[in-house]
């Protein structure tokens, strides 16, 4: 029996499982959901081996079915969130002589952040996250199927309602601009 | 630059990667509007948030997940569904005492056994062939992947068989599942329209353990062709990321925040604060500390692990003291046992409508299999009663078989006026090729055969006799003679005589012969069957032929005729004893009275010298239903005496059924703690009652 599923996650999901699970996790939170959601989104692409075989950026396509599989979230919506305590689940980079007050600051920051993402709708964690992903407006809006209008808008109320949630915590770090935070 | 522009730079383009004069106009503009300020920050915050790295294990699992699905797609064929029935064959092994003992299953050649059209019980001694690798093909055998050819308007069904046991080591698996899946399979081919699908070797297997054995299943539903021999690195896919796996002497635990290391917790209590869910329900600890052993739990059919942590895992309970919970959610085709002992496949993934399954176990760790095959429809259930075997205990596929398939056919095609007008015209119908027309000829049997009438109208029977006489293939003969089985029609005693009379094969004359016992009454069939038992030439269709012109008392006679009867060969006074198990499909004459002292005496001496060892095993089975006391002592001797481990083992099961005789008790004990094999050894002490008797053998040994 020469399954198509198998030789389509293979071939054209498999390479791109890595960047899956970074989307899920940025609109998930939290390691088992985003682990479901990348699961569930291997299965659904699989029911369309044709779309998926046939698709010019697969990333971008999986993404979509990922996106849609969030947005209709039953079983997120479904199960009790799993709420970890303060920096659980979080495994932290071990930067270069990093101090443990930089660990700490930074936890306190990842805190800070994963629950201020928690207060955002559903759309605006997702259209956030593919933007910090780095798709343009156009990807997006393929992945979406948001207009780029509507996109524009609804982007930037998404930051600033991050903004306020993350300001509303109070947390001085999390607020401090780093433009070009490169340099 | 003013705010549009920072918003252009936020959706479309890369603010890490700004030129100089661009970012210094940008901290110019974001200096003094706080709202682009707001929105650069969390734009940032999104940007770098810090995001783990993937479990190793997820591909892995996405993989597994997409194979399933892919399998379970099922398929169509004419826009109605076609019936395909999927078999699944196990095999068990015993467990270690201490630790567990899974079979190894590697990928490898497919072992499937040639299917010969036989009797069903024909396969009962093929004992020397077992571990030989049996050629896959046959024509009636099919990829799945192609549509079923003679299926017109999608009547037929679809057999999906699997490989078998092709690695287990030990022979005495092989041995009884060959016998069962070849006896099966014959038995699913007698039916014309039935189509077989192999399913591939190597494609599914995994590994489940039930309380006690370990049980190897093959042409299940997990995706993964790794062989499951190393328990222990299986259960690493278990724990899933935040589980460390602890290998604790034999059993692996798992271990939430080195809370159950046994090196961090220094106690005795390893593995026993996390509480471990299959399905919601709790894994009965393998031992005494409260330990779940991962190596119990068969990870290649988990469809999703989660470790639940915190306050929320309190909602399961609360006798964990550090509120872990390894909770694995299993795929939903595999599923606990109704007794809650075990793992079990179901068979929703797969894309039939009714799976077969078989599985070989020893119960309590004994060495003493038995067989089991059940079927259950993805619609309603449970299909069909399950049918057993022990070693030296005969089975009857057929019966099984057929239930099976009137279950089958009663789902699809419902008994009304206008369907069976329908199927009487398409077996009248001449133009159709012979398959076609067996095919027609069993939906009409079985369609009267629910309707209650199966009584023919002579002129429906005499058009199936013209189109019968026209069959010259052995294999539709035989068909066509087993479809006639049910039908009522005085006619239709004339194609079986003559079949009988002028069967090429002595198989088509032996099937004639058990056939036309159903019309003994009929003068014509007498006359063939007095016939065919004076003049045939195989002594075995002669025996068939008196045998089936018998009634019930005329059958016992001559059992115990025979049995007493020295002028003949030992092989052939006991060949009638055996018969009513090879026909398999009348219900065993019961020997009751007629079992007198001679009898048993006679018996005794003819199992002390008969060879081989299989006849005396399946004599002691067979006897085994008798309840005459005088049969005891013989099972005595034979359980002290017999030098062959199968006979002893059938011996001790045919006492085991009389222990309300001391004797039988007795020699059961005395077997128990003195018999050179621990295979009857165990048997024994099984079959003395519960566990109470089992320590008291055991104290006073």
């Amino acid at each position: 029996m020469a399954d198509p599923g198998p030789r389509a996650f293979d071939e054209r999901i498999a390479p791109q499982l890595a960047l899956l699970f970074r989307a899920a996790w940025r609109l998930t939170g939290n390691r088992a959901d985003a682990e479901d959601l990348v699961q569930d989104t291997c299965v659904l692409a699989c029911e369309n081996p044709k779309a998926l075989g046939e698709a010019d950026h697969p990333d971008r396509w999986l993404l979509r079915v990922l996106y849609h599989r969030f947005i209709d979230g039953t079983r997120r919506r479904r199960r009790s969130p799993v709420v970890p305590r303060k920096g659980e689940e979080l495994p932290l980079p071990v930067a270069d002589e990093a101090g443990p007050e930089d660990l700490a600051m930074q936890t306190e920051q990842e805190c800070a952040l994963q629950e201020a993402c928690d207060k955002l709708s559903d759309t605006q964690r997702a259209l956030l996250s593919l933007r910090a992903e780095g798709y343009g407006l156009d990807e997006i809006e393929t992945i979406t199927g948001i207009g780029k209008d509507v996109l524009r808008a609804r982007l930037h109320r998404a930051r600033l309602s991050l903004a306020r949630y993350l300001e509303q915590r109070g947390n001085e770090a999390a607020t401090s601009i780093r433009i070009g935070s490169k340099s | 630059m003013n705010c549009q522009d920072i918003a252009g730079i936020l959706d479309d383009g890369d603010s890490q990667s700004l030129s100089a004069a661009e970012r210094r106009a940008v901290e110019a503009h974001v200096a003094g509007c706080a709202e682009c300020r707001a929105a650069f920050a969390a734009h940032d915050a999104m940007v770098s948030m810090v995001l783990p790295a993937m479990s190793p294990d997820l591909a892995a699992q996405c993989r597994r997940l997409v194979v399933a699905q892919s399998v379970g797609g099922g398929r169509r064929v004419g826009g109605r569904p076609l019936f395909v029935v999927g078999v699944l064959l196990a095999g068990a092994a015993a467990a270690a005492l201490v630790g567990l003992n899974v079979i190894g299953g590697a990928g490898g050649g497919s072992v499937l056994p040639e299917l010969a059209v036989t009797t069903p019980d024909s396969g009962g001694n093929a004992n020397g062939s077992s571990a030989m690798p049996l050629p896959e093909s046959d024509e009636a055998i099919a990829e799945p992947a192609e549509p079923a050819v003679n299926a017109p308007d999608a009547t037929g069904f679809t057999v999906g068989v699997s490989p078998l046991l092709q690695n287990s080591t030990n022979p005495e698996v092989i041995r009884i599942s060959e016998t069962v899946y070849r006896a099966f399979l014959d038995e699913l081919r007698r039916i014309p329209n039935i189509e077989l699908v192999m399913l591939p070797a190597g494609e599914f297997q995994a590994t489940a353990i039930t309380a006690g054995s370990a049980i190897l299943i093959e042409g299940g539903v997990a995706a993964s062709t790794a062989p499951f021999q190393t328990p222990a690195s299986e259960a690493t896919t278990v724990a899933g990321p935040p589980v460390d796996v602890i290998e604790f002497e034999a059993a692996t635990v798992a271990s939430i925040r080195n809370l159950s290391d046994p090196v961090s917790a220094g106690t005795t209590a390893e593995g026993a604060r996390t509480l471990v869910l299959v399905d919601s329900s709790r894994v009965v600890s393998s031992n005494g500390n409260g330990t779940v052993d991962m190596n119990t739990i068969p990870t290649a059919l988990a469809g999703r692990i989660e470790t639940i942590t915190g306050g929320a895992s309190a909602t399961y309970g609360s006798d964990f003291l550090d509120n872990n919970i390894a909770g694995i959610r299993v795929d939903r085709r595999f599923s606990w046992t109704g007794d809650g002992d075990g793992f079990m496949i179901t068979p929703q993934p797969l894309p039939y409508d009714v799976v077969l399954e078989a599985a070989a176990s020893s119960r309590s760790g004994s060495n003493v299999w038995s067989f089991v095959v059940n079927a259950r429809s993805r619609s309603s259930g449970a299909l069909s009663t399950s049918l057993g075997s022990e070693i030296g205990v005969p089975m009857d596929p057929s019966a099984f078989v057929k239930q099976l398939i009137e279950t089958l056919q009663a789902e699809v095609f419902p008994v009304d006026e206008k369907s069976l007008a329908a199927v009487t015209a398409n077996v009248l119908d001449r133009r159709l090729s012979v398959d076609e027309w067996l095919a027609e000829l069993n939906r009409l049997k079985q369609m009267t055969g629910r309707a209650g009438n199966t009584r023919l109208s002579d002129d429906v029977a005499l058009a199936i006799v013209d189109m019968g006489s026209r069959i010259s293939d052995p294999r539709q003969l035989i068909s066509y003679l087993q479809a006639l089985e049910g039908l009522e029609n005085a006619v239709l005693v004339q194609p079986l005589g003559q079949a009988l009379r002028n069967g090429e094969s002595e198989n088509i004359r032996l099937e004639a012969a058990i056939l036309l016992a159903n019309f003994r009454q009929d003068p014509m069939a007498r006359a063939a069957l007095d016939g065919a038992a004076n003049a045939d030439p195989s002594p075995a269709v002669r025996l068939s032929a008196r045998w089936a012109a018998l009634d019930e008392a005329g059958q016992r006679n001559l059992i115990v005729t025979s049995l007493l009867d020295t002028r003949l060969t030992d092989a052939e006074r006991i060949e009638p004893l055996l018969l009513d198990v090879r026909w398999a499909r009348t219900a065993p004459v019961e020997l009751g009275p007629a079992v007198d002292a001679t009898v048993a005496n006679e018996l005794g001496t003819l199992l002390r010298r008969h060879e081989p060892a299989e006849t005396r095993a399946r004599v002691l089975g067979r006897l085994s239903r008798e309840r005459s006391q005088n049969l005891t002592p013989l099972f005595v001797e034979r359980l002290r005496d017999d030098e062959a481990e199968v006979v002893r083992t059938a011996a001790a099961s045919a006492l085991g059924q009389r222990l309300d005789e001391p004797a039988a008790r007795q020699a059961l004990e005395r077997a128990a703690m003195s018999d050179p094999s621990p295979v009857v050894r165990q048997a024994a002490l099984r079959w003395l009652e519960g566990p109470v008797a089992q320590s008291e053998v055991l104290i006073r040994n």
